[in-house]
């Protein structure tokens, strides 16, 4: 599959699994994107506050790389993320390993995660902007909380679902129940957490951002409502357009990370 | 391969009854007064209707289920639990899927605590027993049944076990997978010939296998006659065209014809 594309193969190598192939696609999707935006600001939406074109967005984003208020911003938001995302990882894992562990308390404690699992956590922001104050603080919390839940629940699925056939093998050749968490249970359940690792971090992005809308000295969130209420478009959108990449970034990385802890499941 | 002592693959069965309590429910006598003694070296199969306890009666073997009447030894010992001296090759192939097929065959000595080499070293050469050597680096998933089931065999060998018991291990495979990999079977038995006990529900395959067919009545389980089997080894397929394996086999399905026949409501 490497090499020059041969003719009339062009489609078929772009769908292939070569590194090539997908940074190609990354670009490929990437541009298509910014030609709509381009398309659309300039000749379709006449309306400024809504819509700039792209060029005026990285314009504006270069203005405030050159005053520094860009690498503030951006260090604030990616400082929260670093202090309470792996805190939700790690607690979630746990709480996770103790309900799949025990039935009584996982039956005991369900309806208050369900409940708060669909709840719209980000609404206490401004119960915790105002008790815990403007800093970080406020921030680590809100993505905490956020980030958790689904943690919890994707650890307990994964170590609850291990093949009763896979254990009974293990028994069978004389597997002590540590051996058996070790080779049969955890191995099953690593898919699980990364999945729940992905959806958490979703969340979290947008539990940091919407904590720093009501109230923040510094971060992306802090500038995109600044920027709002100065009603600079370009600014606004070159944040945003930045939460999409760390977005993007994350995604890949969590695809790299999976495919390291979990090689048979990748296509041979 | 070490040589195993006279009683080690010995296998006795005494009066073993086997009633499952279910919530709620009547109980099930699923085994009742069974007795079996199986040789060392010896290849026993057992067939019988479903629901004639023969899966059931090989995890009480394996010491997987615990018999509620009687006792059950393997080479004179009392069998208490899963031991490395027995090993089961389930009907599903049940490979770690994240293992690559080396550290699956390997997988009962690391169990034991044999170092990482030194498995594998063992697993390699049960592989090119089963004909698998250069398959060793893929993942299950990209092997096809029957070689899956292969390394399922090899894994159980490879613990070296004095018992190999065996439950309906072919039954997910075509007919002439089937066929071939009893031939197989055969092959890598008489390397070493371990004691064997080898659920089926396909007659033929019992009576090309085994030494003795073990015909196991149903509800409650129990045995109703122990067919031994004359043909030389080793023993080659078209030996099941000849008309003394039809006549043996015909006998053995006139024992359980009736009662496959009440289990599907018939007469």
């Amino acid at each position: 599959m490497s090499g020059a594309p041969r003719r009339g193969g062009l489609l078929a190598w772009l769908g292939g699994a070569t590194r090539g192939a997908s940074v190609t696609r990354l670009v490929l999707s990437l541009a298509l994107f910014l030609a709509v935006w381009q398309v659309a600001a300039l000749h379709l939406i006449d309306n400024r506050l809504l819509i700039v074109p792209f060029t005026e967005v990285a314009a504006a984003l270069a203005d405030e790389i050159a005053d520094g208020s860009f690498a503030e911003n951006l260090a604030t938001t990616l400082l929260e993320l670093a202090i309470a995302f792996p805190l939700a990882v790690v607690g979630g894992f746990l709480i996770g390993a103790i309900l799949a562990g025990s039935k009584p308390v996982r039956q005991t404690l369900d309806p208050i995660l369900t409940a708060m699992y669909s709840l719209p956590i980000v609404a206490l922001a401004p119960l915790f902007t105002a008790g815990l104050g403007f800093g970080i603080a406020s921030k680590v919390a809100i993505v905490i909380l956020m980030a958790i839940f689904p943690v919890i629940t994707n650890t307990d699925a994964g170590l609850r679902s291990a093949e009763p056939n896979l254990v009974e093998t293990a028994r069978s050749y004389g597997a002590t129940r540590v051996q058996v968490l070790k080779t049969v249970t955890i191995p099953h359940s690593v898919p699980f957490l990364v999945s729940g690792v992905r959806v958490a971090f979703a969340r979290a992005l947008v539990g940091v951002i919407v904590a720093e809308f009501f109230g923040a000295i510094a971060g992306v969130g802090f500038a995109i409502a600044a920027a709002a209420q100065s009603y600079q478009t370009g600014r606004l959108l070159g944040y945003v357009v930045v939460l999409g990449v760390i977005g993007l970034l994350a995604s890949i990385g969590l695809t790299a990370l999976e495919k390291r802890l979990a090689p048979w499941r990748e296509d041979s | 391969m070490t040589a195993t002592g006279n009683t080690s693959g010995r296998i006795v069965v005494e009066d073993v009854d086997l009633v499952f309590h279910p919530p709620r429910r009547e109980p099930v006598v699923a085994l009742e007064g069974l007795d079996l003694t199986v040789e060392p070296g010896e290849f026993v199969c057992v067939v019988g209707a479903s629901g004639s306890g023969k899966s059931t009666l090989l995890r009480l073997l394996d010491g997987l289920l615990k018999p509620t009447g009687g006792t059950i030894t393997s080479g004179g010992v009392p069998v208490t639990g899963p031991s490395p001296d027995r090993a089961m090759v389930f009907q599903s192939d049940n490979l770690l899927p994240w293992s690559t097929v080396i550290d699956n065959v390997a997988y009962g000595l690391t169990l034991k605590g044999v170092r990482r080499s030194a498995a594998r070293e063992a697993a390699m050469r049960q592989l090119e027993l089963v004909g698998l050597a250069g398959n060793e680096k893929q993942y299950p998933r990209q092997l096809s049944g029957g070689m899956r089931q292969r390394v399922n065999i090899a894994r159980a060998l490879a613990v070296d076990p004095a018992v190999l018991l065996l439950d309906e291990p072919f039954a997910a495979l075509d007919a002439q997978t089937r066929e071939i990999m009893s031939a197989e079977l055969l092959r890598i038995w008489s390397a070493d010939r371990k004691t064997v006990v080898f659920v089926t529900h396909q007659i033929d395959e019992a009576v090309y296998l085994a030494d003795r067919v073990v015909v196991l009545s149903a509800r409650p389980g129990t045995v109703r006659e122990i067919v031994p089997v004359p043909f030389e080894r080793p023993r080659e397929l078209p030996l099941k065209r000849t008309p003394q394996f039809g006549q043996i086999v015909d006998h053995i399905w006139s024992l359980i014809e009736d009662e496959v026949r009440g289990s599907l409501g018939l007469s």
